[in-house]
């Protein structure tokens, strides 16, 4: 039985009032500079919503989105798809007598891209396109083709290993009886390992979905966002923007609307999911 | 379940599998390769090949003049410690009271860190920018120490109150009715409970901290508080007086080191953080 307990105050309110005042405030006057004419010194003038009129009729902006929806695709989809028929397939192979030794051997190459900083792995990519001699990074389909095989070479480790450890779960002798009565392994997946780690496919797609709207550095170590502008995602647009002296106010409505779609797309996405729970219940 | 009568999996898979894997590694191993070669070698042998002879001084190369690069890695050391320690500092007491003390604000304590766990840094980087300027700390290593700690503090808090919850009542109240208060109870009982999550956390973070760039890119303008992602790129764009490229490589590798040892050594207490985070849901 869990009594009413008090006096907690002390220990929730020091640091979670440093947590939300810290980025309230900076979120707030994020906000604030995107109604704002400044270059970032000297004097700035209030020009209401014209950095988002302005926005809007910018090709770019258009373009990043366009980009930002396709990188779902790599930075999310593929690694959750792959992620999970790698995961079950180590998962089934090793479960048992066969040494042990191979899962970590899998588990860490497959998460060492996550590991390395970003700056560094895109130069590694760097070099071995240059050492394959072709130039793919100066053409824009073809950069974007190499910028979503880099973002899968990235963020499968992530759903391999969070699927890894979902598996464990599973009743081992399900599988096997299953296996026992014919069912390859495509309908096991499909049918019962598939299906028991629904939580983690919700939590990886949620995740690497939003990552993949707001992804910054493989685009920026890898791309730059070029070859024209073919490759920006909204997050490189806001950055080269503050720093390309354009408009801090332009920037900083740039990442206001990055983080209002995200909000909007997590608030929808966890609404809908808390009401199929329900719903199933 | 010890026995397993087979392998119901196709071992073509399973090959598949591990060539995959060890695909995965290729680029890091590539630059191990790379950073190991002689001057002239790296000159007239592409990324793919091997050099005749190893050169470890590469690594040493990297530490003296022009590169200095031992400061970088002191910079990234300081950094990612200082930032673990502030997280902690304010993550854990505020787990304490939503866990333990079953703080009415749980719900809205969890949304919160959730949520600035999601949105994307470029919406609160630019003010962070503006405010470290306007107080004098642009530059400052323990600005950023502070802004990154705070940032890690929403995702050590929502890791840490995740599993501080499943802390039995009964241990909580039997340590009260020994005359224990809230603050002894706190050091004295969860925190040696906790000390195996709390470490997780750290290396999660330790390891997130490391590989940071939009906030390093923002506050730390000198070449002289780089941290080793900046560092690294920054070679790479010449600004050091166009780098060996052998010692360049030699310098991601050493770059990558300090997390990528942390994985290798601690690699199930850190996908055990990813899945502690993951499985909540």
């Amino acid at each position: 039985m869990t009594h009413q307990r008090r006096g907690y105050g002390w220990f929730l309110y020091p640091g979670f009032l440093v947590l939300v005042i810290f980025f309230g405030s900076m979120f707030v006057w994020n906000i604030g500079i995107s109604f704002l004419k400044w270059p970032g010194y000297g004097p700035a003038k209030w020009i209401g919503f014209d950095n988002y009129v302005h926005l809007f009729d910018k090709p770019e902006f258009w373009e990043s989105w366009t980009h930002a929806l396709f990188y779902v695709v790599p930075f999310a989809l593929l690694p959750a798809l792959i992620g999970l028929a790698l995961a079950s397939i180590v998962y089934e192979a090793f479960r048992g007598t066969i040494s042990r030794a191979l899962v970590p051997f899998a588990r860490a190459g497959f998460f060492l891209p996550q590991i390395v900083p970003i700056s560094v792995a895109g130069l590694i990519w760097l070099w071995m396109l240059d050492s394959l001699s072709v130039t793919w990074l100066a053409e824009p389909i073809p950069a974007l083709l190499v910028l979503s095989a880099f973002m899968f070479w990235l963020q499968m480790g992530f759903a391999f290993v969070v699927y890894l450890a979902g598996f464990s779960r599973l009743e081992p002798a399900l599988l096997e009886a299953a296996s026992l009565d014919g069912a390859g392994w495509w309908h096991r997946l499909r049918y019962i390992s598939g299906p028991a780690v629904w939580p983690e496919t919700s939590v990886i797609l949620v995740f690497l979905g939003v990552g993949a709207l707001k992804v910054f550095a493989p685009v920026y170590y890898l791309t730059g966002g070029g070859p024209y502008d073919s490759t920006i995602s909204p997050a490189t647009y806001a950055v080269t923007s503050f720093f390309g002296g354009r408009s801090v106010g332009f920037a900083s409505a740039v990442s206001t609307v990055l983080a209002l779609v995200i909000l909007v797309a997590v608030v929808t996405v966890l609404t809908i999911s808390t009401r199929l729970r329900r719903s199933n219940r | 379940m010890s026995r397993v009568t087979g392998n119901i999996v196709q071992p073509i898979l399973v090959r598949v599998v591990l060539v995959l894997a060890a695909l995965w590694v290729i680029p890091i191993w590539l630059a191990i390769v790379a950073g190991t070669k002689t001057n002239t070698e790296y000159a007239s042998t592409g990324i793919f090949e091997f050099g005749t002879s190893v050169e470890w001084i590469n690594f040493g190369m990297f530490f003296v003049a022009p590169f200095n690069f031992g400061l970088n890695i002191l910079n990234s050391l300081t950094i990612s410690v200082g930032a673990v320690l502030v997280s902690l500092v304010i993550a854990f007491p505020v787990s304490y009271a939503i866990s333990i003390g079953r703080h009415r604000l749980r719900g809205v304590v969890l949304a919160v860190c959730i949520l600035i766990f999601l949105l994307p840094l470029e919406s609160v980087a630019f003010p962070i920018y503006l405010f470290s300027k306007m107080i004098g700390m642009y530059g400052n290593q323990g600005f950023m120490i502070l802004t990154l700690g705070i940032t890690g503090s929403a995702f050590a808090t929502f890791l840490l109150s995740n599993v501080m919850r499943h802390v039995p009542a009964d241990v909580v109240d039997a340590a009260h009715i020994d005359g224990a208060g809230r603050w002894v109870t706190l050091t004295r009982v969860v925190w040696p409970l906790m000390l195996p999550t709390v470490l997780t956390v750290a290396l999660l973070l330790y390891v997130f901290n490391w590989n940071e760039y939009l906030l390093s890119l923002l506050l730390l303008p000198d070449s002289s508080s780089y941290t080793v992602p900046i560092a690294i790129s920054a070679v790479d764009y010449g600004q050091r007086g166009g780098a060996p490229g052998q010692l360049v490589a030699a310098g991601a590798v050493l770059g990558s080191l300090p997390s990528l040892i942390i994985f290798l050594f601690f690699q199930r207490t850190l996908v055990r953080g990813i899945t502690a985070g993951a499985s909540s849901g």
